[in-house]
């Protein structure tokens, strides 16, 4: 469960505070998205969700891991182990083929070289892209790139997923293919925290948490 | 981060960047062949003296005293050179040998040989030879030399001194299988200078100097000069020219050493930067920092090294060429030594620029924010 209990981040560069006093919590398993204008701060809570950027106050406790003290080891092995990012832009890495990409996580966990190419096989029939696994990435449609990633994020099998803004890059069609992969992740027991400012997107949750200013103003279930 | 994951990411960064790679070996290899090229240079000048003296060992006298080789410079201070060496017409005359039993007609020589460091004299018969013998009478000849005259170890042969008509006993004290290059009569260290100083007239010597070089030659010429003593060299030429092309190689190769360091100062700083939002990523996906300048050291490190290697081979073919470039021009041989200077100061330049490296990356690697990556995403 993620328990967040008066959470505020503030950046250097600006006074205003990108969160202000959140209270939180997800449990295990919950598809949950985060809805709210540009500047709200729900690309800053999912940031310090997925242990990428430090609160300024609060806390912030992810399972038994406390991410406001963790150590810089610790963060980078929470990242690795218990989440799976998802990003508007993708975060591929063009000139490695599919392939390497969705191989990354594994090489860094330590996953045994045996397991990597049925793991990486295994995942990319889930999202449907078996076909363009030797491909370089650069080469592959923004719908394609962005189900890549999401076999990035799932191949080390990680608890929950983050996603910020996942079909902000991508048509109508391939929006629809996201949102259906990332609903079935989450109902094969994984978590799933979406940010998103489209509506329709957001209501693939079943639970939604509007974001202004900082604060949360409203929540649906 | 265990050693197959390291390479196999060390190996995308050379697969995926290989201009960026490829300018980073080239600047390297800039520098350390400039800085090798100074060492190695510096080392050949050294060879240069050793085979000139060695050529002029029949023409000028002075230039062929051992005394004025690098490892007995001491002994110029031992030797009154003014004794020795007036300029004066019909200085240098014959050295005649005669014995019991007359070992040289009146213009017909035996070969002389003042002794050497490393000198392979095998005696066949008798002592065997000693470079540093104390006594001052007594002498090795050649087996072809004992039979010719019918000599044998204890007998006792004369040098004859035509100049002053003054003679000088010898024992044998051993007879050697002589090779090739090897003369008729070997006298020992003390024994050559206590005749060089009191006569001061050998001919047909086979000097084989010990390795200085040609700064260190200039030197000793112009201490020489100082004592009025006039030393004549055909390749005075070759030596100036050398001591000169020395420092100009020098300022040239420090110069640009320094150019090439700098230039791969800035390179690197573009190859981070370039980086970083690859460097990001993989954070994002959980690398730890500390694998991450391993990744990046590993491939540096191998960048040097190649470029060490590389740098290697051109200081060591172009120095051949230089040499090469000489002995046509002056008909002088440059004698292969081998530089370990050479090699060891471009290691510690490549060791001390991976180093640099190493810091630059950690310091980059610990700056890095995370959210900078994101911004690129949102934008």
């Amino acid at each position: 469960m993620i328990v967040i209990e008066q959470l505020s981040k503030t950046y250097d560069k600006t006074d205003r505070a990108a969160l202000d006093g959140v209270d939180l919590k997800i449990q295990d398993s919950e598809f949950v998205s985060i809805v709210g204008k540009s500047g709200s701060g729900k690309s800053t809570l999912l940031n310090i969700i997925g242990g990428i950027e430090k609160p300024s106050s609060g806390k912030i406790t992810v399972g038994n891991i406390d991410l406001t003290v963790a150590s810089d080891n610790e963060l980078s092995d929470y990242r690795s182990k218990k989440t799976g990012f998802i990003f508007q832009s993708f975060h591929l890495e063009p000139q490695f083929s599919v392939y390497d990409n969705i191989r990354l996580p594994l090489l860094i966990t330590g996953v045994p070289y045996g397991e990597h190419k049925k793991r990486i096989e295994t995942i990319l029939e889930k999202v449907d892209l078996s076909l363009k696994i030797n491909d370089k990435t650069s080469k592959l449609s923004g719908g394609e790139k962005q189900r890549c990633a999401i076999a990035r994020a799932l191949v080390c099998d990680p608890p929950l997923i983050l996603a910020d803004e996942p079909c902000g890059n991508l048509d109508t069609e391939n929006s629809l293919k996201i949102m259906n992969l990332l609903k079935s992740i989450n109902e094969a027991g994984k978590g799933v925290i979406l940010v998103t400012h489209d509506k329709e997107a957001a209501h693939y949750a079943k639970r939604i948490i509007e974001l202004k200013d900082g604060r949360i103003i409203n929540e649906i279930s | 981060m265990r050693f197959r994951e390291l390479f196999w990411f060390s190996k995308r960064e050379f697969t995926i960047n290989p201009f960026l790679y490829a300018g980073l070996l080239f600047l390297l290899i800039f520098a350390l062949t400039a800085i090798g090229m100074t060492v190695e240079t510096f080392s050949r000048s050294v060879e240069a003296f050793y085979d000139y003296v060695n050529r002029i060992g029949n023409n000028t006298f002075v230039c062929e005293l051992p005394g004025l080789h690098l490892d007995r410079r001491d002994l110029i201070d031992d030797i009154d050179f003014s004794e020795i060496y007036a300029e004066k017409e019909g200085w240098v005359e014959p050295v005649l040998f005669t014995g019991e039993r007359r070992i040289g007609e009146e213009g017909l020589y035996v070969e002389l040989l003042y002794p050497r460091k490393g000198i392979d004299i095998r005696t066949t018969d008798g002592e065997g030879f000693n470079y540093t013998n104390d006594d001052n009478d007594v002498v090795w000849i050649s087996e072809e030399i004992a039979e010719a005259y019918d000599l044998s170890v204890g007998d006792e042969i004369i040098q004859k001194i035509t100049k002053d008509d003054s003679e000088i006993k010898y024992k044998v004290i051993g007879l050697y299988h002589p090779k090739d290059a090897d003369p008729d009569i070997v006298f020992a260290l003390d024994t050559y200078y206590i005749n060089m100083l009191e006569h001061g007239e050998f001919v047909n010597h086979h000097v084989v100097g010990t390795l200085t070089e040609s700064r260190s030659y200039i030197g000793v010429r112009k201490t020489l000069r100082d004592r009025n003593i006039v030393v004549r060299c055909e390749y005075d030429d070759v030596f100036d020219f050398l001591a000169i092309a020395d420092i100009i190689i020098y300022i040239l190769s420090a110069v640009t050493a320094l150019f090439g360091v700098w230039m791969f100062n800035n390179a690197l700083g573009i190859m981070i930067k370039r980086r970083m939002v690859y460097l990001l990523k993989l954070r994002m996906i959980g690398i730890r920092s500390f694998s991450l300048l391993k990744i990046f050291c590993c491939t540096t490190a191998v960048t040097v090294v190649i470029s060490f290697v590389i740098s290697r081979v051109i200081v060591f073919a172009f120095t051949g060429y230089i040499s090469g470039l000489i002995q046509k021009f002056y008909q002088i041989g440059i004698a292969s030594k081998g530089s370990y200077k050479g090699f060891i100061v471009t290691l510690i330049a490549c060791v001390t620029v991976y180093l640099f490296g190493v810091l630059k990356l950690k310091s980059a690697i610990g700056k890095a924010n995370l959210s900078q990556a994101l911004e690129g995403s949102r934008a």
